[in-house]
């Protein structure tokens, strides 16, 4: 590896070195798979690249463990949606099942859609999902969340906002 | 999230988009409700992008 003045890449690098195979070692135990321990070990470490700084430190495990669990966590996430993406696939009838390109679109939409509605009030997020996903009306979500129908247009259209920007950002066909 | 790129929509012409989408969903629209929706859509590129 280059010699590099950012501090950063330094810190992580020497984490790297120092601790990147009992990372996978740890990662192993948990998803009995070589391969998707030695994928979620470089994301940990990719994780780590993308924050400000790296604080100094004791206990270089427990801190990596704990960077590492929350990679676990989104790769279980993302395989329950994965799984149930499947499920919903395998009940469309042949003639409109989309294409493996357009399957892979949309899954990364749904994961990054899951994502940002993961991040609103919990309210926002029912009020909108009751809405588009069960089709339930405004005055009917009102009742259920204990909250006037202007508000809950209000949660509908600041989720809906998000999902419009996420959409483009995506830059999806 | 936002911010990037050309095609980028502002968090307020999404919301705007949003609340058309909402009102047109409204059992009796009227043509005047459809008229504002037409003419907030061609106000600008971004609208119609966002829509």
């Amino acid at each position: 590896m280059l010699p590099s003045s950012d501090p950063l890449l330094c810190d992580v690098a020497l984490l790297y070195r120092q601790q990147h195979s009992w990372l996978t070692r740890w990662l192993r135990q948990r998803l009995n798979c070589s391969q998707s321990a030695a994928d979620l070990a470089q994301d940990t470490f990719i994780r780590l690249l993308n924050k400000e700084q790296v604080p100094q430190l004791h206990a270089p495990r427990t801190f990596l463990a704990k960077v590492a669990q929350s990679v676990l966590c989104n790769h279980y996430r993302r395989q329950k949606l994965e799984r149930a993406y499947l499920e919903a696939l395998a009940m469309l009838p042949e003639p409109v099942v989309p294409s493996l390109e357009t399957q892979a679109i949309l899954l990364e939409t749904l994961i990054a859609l899951d994502a940002a509605l993961d991040g609103l009030e919990r309210p926002v997020r029912e009020a909108f999902l009751l809405s588009q996903v069960d089709g339930l009306g405004h005055a009917e979500i009102a009742q259920r969340l204990a909250v006037s129908v202007t508000t809950v247009k209000r949660y509908i259209i600041k989720a809906g906002a998000l999902c419009i920007m996420l959409d483009h950002s995506l830059d999806l066909p | 999230m936002n911010g990037q790129g050309a095609t980028s929509i502002p968090g307020e012409v999404a919301e705007q988009a949003m609340h058309w989408h909402l009102e047109l969903q409204e059992p009796a629209v009227s043509a005047a409700t459809l008229a504002a929706c037409m003419s907030w859509r061609q106000a600008h590129p971004l609208h119609e992008h966002a829509w």
